[in-house]
């Protein structure tokens, strides 16, 4: 049975923690992934499935930790040695998958280390839903060997439009967008490049849409400074249209230049290069490693346990219901993190932070902390982030996203920040079980 | 009655501010300065305890602190407990004190508060000013003590519309009110205008909101009451204590805008002396920053939620009001040593309850009132003393 495309997410570097060539963003690869796959709109029913291939060349540890930010049990990870193919596995491996559910794909930008600790390059990511949908054909599934693609060559200031090279129905959705476009995206054709080409076999190519496409896009994204980009997904009984925008001039820019014997290989260029984060630079507040891992799945996902007995939800989960003390009637889940109401603001100025905050302040200035409402009975402490300081108030609604927060013991500590809420409330998923649940504030 | 109480016979108290002693020597002098105030002296071999509030400021002698106090009280052999429960690591010191007197296991009691602050370097500071905060979600996200309160000064003002003309004022007072303690951080008379204009610490906290780092001692000596009146004519009972605690980090409470420690702590000393607020004459209240003086007032019972303002703005509060709050300074002027904080409480009500207090005398004061708390509110103590 195949599976279509239903959802695609990307998210790039924007955070303000910058200034400080050390800390940089308070986004990379890692909470861009993690926060592209929570924008994921699952279907309904089909979350509790979730099982997530990661592409692309993870740091030591870090499929544990991706595991915990998408609080996703069923991971796999696939080498990515910067081409199609290792998506392609991926996404053959989710398309055959046995069951009823929702696969999804999450990319992360690799390249070679640049920041001795994280290992993480800041980035962008992509996360792609696969949903089982009977009668709708997905994907042809043609390999693409990285020796056959050559340099894109992109104005500055190029829109892009991407399909599938060796799509065959015409892309309606694609061109009515164009057509709808007051600035038209003008797509740069440059002799020998196999972007040029797309848009022809867009109109008249054979093949449903592939993947590959997009992870082409995605790769070409970092190469050009335009503020917006259109993905178009196609297939015979449906298609899909990603507009994506350039909030914020991106961190680091990825080149992708074709060595003479045709193989590809990335190199990297950086607008604010990560340096090594001194082992010792987290004099302050003592995190241990160990602890902070194992309070992972309450500080990223706000994971708590609801008792069927006493009906009471306990954060964070401790796998005891702090009413009753029973430990065999509970249900983890995800408390929500978005739309949450500001019941408290203050505005760190220089001087008033902890030491560990010395190189934010110094980089970027101060920085606003707010106390927000989860649920009855539940608030969470975090800084804002992705707005100019002073802009939430007591009242406002924010949603929380996974970001960087300090570096301690020459590793980075990731935790939630406030960002302004962007619309409706996230549906409740459910963690680590199979089982829906209901709305905690019930 | 019928239960044995504790009275203070004797109390002393360094300068509090940038001094140059060492943590040592500020120990001793404060413990000579108690010993010396005895009316009939003490010998200091009758000491039969001691406890140490301090935090550990800096890193100094972490672990084993208690040692030193033994070492420079020249009390040798005697048990030495420290305490630490941040700010007020002194108030619960001195409730441990008068525990050791009201079960009869001691006569003679030493309690003393401690911290050096100034002398190691700002970025060194600002860590160890977080470090009783909660770490897991306040310290992450970037904030100490002075962006707790000034979250809890957001709320405050949200909920009761409370004037920054008010927060202002407590500044204004208590640095009037230093003027007069020569031991106070800062003789510095300022304006409400200053205070209101002045930079920006933790928005909507200005530099004036907040306490000063500094560095100090006080002591206290408790006698069983029966034994008091053979060191001195006019000791000062400790009628009722209470003491209590909170979560750690704001967010886990259930108002933003009460201490429910200070309440419950308040309510057992209360219950305790088996009396009323009516008969309070003064308080020392826990004025880390200037909100946390309004919100003493109205957890302490002294006004109603949202209400503090008015009584601070009204002039009621200040040095020949109905009700004095902080004549020595608070910490907001006196200066905040964290952990003498709550032994330099004791001190004063034991100076003014004496008619010792000089110039910031509170005329005819019988029963004051002190106040102590932990972090953001994680604990508290509330402490009756009186002369009746």
């Amino acid at each position: 049975m195949d599976r279509e495309i239903v959802a695609a997410s990307f998210s790039e570097a924007r955070g303000r923690l910058g200034g400080s060539p050390v800390e940089g963003p308070d986004e990379d690869a890692f909470t861009l992934a993690c926060e592209a796959f929570d924008e994921l709109p699952w279907a309904a029913g089909d979350a509790p499935r979730v099982r997530a291939h990661v592409v692309g060349e993870l740091p030591e540890g870090a499929p544990d930790d991706l595991a915990e930010g998408l609080g996703v049990p069923g991971l796999q990870r696939v080498d990515w040695p910067g081409t199609t193919a290792g998506l392609w596995d991926a996404l053959a491996a989710a398309s055959q998958a046995t069951g009823a559910g929702t696969e999804a794909v999450v990319l992360f930008e690799s390249g070679p280390p640049q920041d001795s600790i994280s290992q993480r390059p800041l980035a962008g990511a992509l996360a792609l839903g696969l949903s089982r949908r009977d009668g709708i054909r997905y994907v042809g599934h043609t390999p693409v060997d990285s020796s056959d693609r050559n340099t894109p060559s992109f104005r500055s200031g190029t829109d892009l439009l991407f399909g599938d090279r060796d799509a065959g129905d015409p892309l309606p959705p694609l061109i009515r967008y164009l057509e709808a476009e007051p600035a038209s995206p003008s797509i740069e054709r440059s002799s020998g490049s196999s972007i040029p080409a797309n848009r022809s076999r867009l109109e008249d190519g054979r093949d449903p849409g592939s993947i590959h496409s997009i992870l082409e896009l995605w790769q070409a994204v970092w190469s050009v400074d335009g503020p917006r980009v259109a993905i178009g997904i196609e297939g015979p009984n449906g298609s899909s249209l990603v507009a994506l925008e350039r909030h914020a001039p991106i961190a680091s820019v990825v080149r992708r230049s074709a060595s003479s014997n045709g193989t590809t290989r990335e190199a990297r260029t950086s607008s604010t290069r990560p340096s090594a984060l001194p082992a010792n630079l987290s004099e302050g507040a003592y995190v241990p490693r160990a602890t902070y891992r194992s309070e992972r799945a309450h500080r990223w996902r706000l994971a708590a346990d609801r008792c069927s007995r006493c009906g009471e939800i306990t954060f964070p989960s401790h796998g005891r219901c702090a009413s009753c003390g029973s430990t065999d009637t509970l249900t983890r889940f995800e408390l929500p993190r978005r739309d949450l109401r500001v019941e408290a603001s203050t505005i760190i100025h220089a001087g008033a932070q902890p030491t560990e905050f010395d190189r934010q302040v110094e980089g970027a200035g101060p920085y606003e902390v707010v106390i927000a409402s989860v649920c009855p009975g539940v608030r969470i402490t975090l800084q804002v982030s992705d707005t100019p300081v002073g802009s939430i108030g007591v009242g406002d609604r924010i949603d929380a996203k996974l970001r960087r927060l300090i570096p301690m013991e020459g590793e980075w500590r990731y935790g939630l920040k406030a960002v302004p809420a962007v619309g409706q409330a996230m549906p409740e998923r459910s963690s680590r079980s199979p089982s829906p649940t209901d709305d905690p504030h019930a | 009655m019928t239960h044995r109480r504790a009275a203070v016979i004797g109390a002393g108290h360094t300068r509090f501010g940038v001094l140059p002693e060492g943590p040592r020597s500020l120990l001793r002098a404060s413990v000579d300065g108690a010993l010396t105030s005895v009316d009939r002296g003490l010998d200091r071999r009758e000491i039969g305890e001691a406890f140490l509030g301090t935090l550990g400021f800096s890193g100094w002698q972490l672990g084993n602190a208690s040692a030193i106090l033994a070492e420079e009280a020249r009390t040798p052999g005697i048990p030495v407990t420290r305490v630490e429960n941040a700010c007020a690591s002194s108030g619960f010191a001195l409730r441990a004190g008068i525990r050791a007197i009201e079960s009869g296991a001691r006569d003679v009691v030493l309690v003393c508060g401690l911290e050096k602050m100034t002398d190691s370097p700002s970025s060194r500071r600002r860590y160890w000013l977080g470090v009783s905060g909660d770490t897991e979600w306040e310290r992450m996200a970037g904030l100490t003590f002075a962006g707790v309160y000034g979250l809890m000064a957001s709320a405050h003002i949200r909920e009761h519309g409370t004037p920054l003309e008010a927060l202002a004022e407590v500044a204004v007072k208590n640095h009037e009110n230093a003027l007069k303690n020569p031991n106070a951080h800062f003789h510095k008379r300022i304006t409400r205008e200053e205070a209101l204009a002045a930079p920006l610490v933790a928005d909507p906290l200005r530099l004036f909101d907040c306490c000063p780092v500094s560095d100090g001692a006080a002591s206290v000596l408790l006698a069983g009451e029966e034994l008091a009146r053979r060191f001195t004519d006019t000791p000062v009972t400790v009628i009722g204590d209470g003491a209590a605690s909170d979560t750690l980090a704001l967010q886990n409470r259930a108002s933003l805008t009460r201490l429910a420690a200070t309440r419950r702590a308040a309510e057992e000393a209360f219950q305790r002396a088996g009396t009323d607020r009516n008969t309070v004459d003064f308080l020392e209240v826990h004025d880390c920053f200037t909100i946390a003086e309004l919100l003493a007032l109205e957890d302490l019972g002294f006004a109603d939620p949202g209400g503090a303002a008015q009584l601070e703005l009204s002039g009621v509060t200040r040095l020949g009001g109905d009700l004095p709050v902080n004549p020595d300074g608070g910490l907001k002027a006196k200066g905040h040593p964290i952990g003498a904080t709550g032994a330099s409480q004791a001190y004063e009500a034991f100076l003014q309850l004496r008619n010792a207090a000089g110039d910031r005398q509170v005329k005819g004061a019988v029963t004051a009132l002190t106040h102590n708390v932990g972090g953001s509110g994680a604990s508290a103590t509330v402490t009756l003393f009186s002369v009746r």
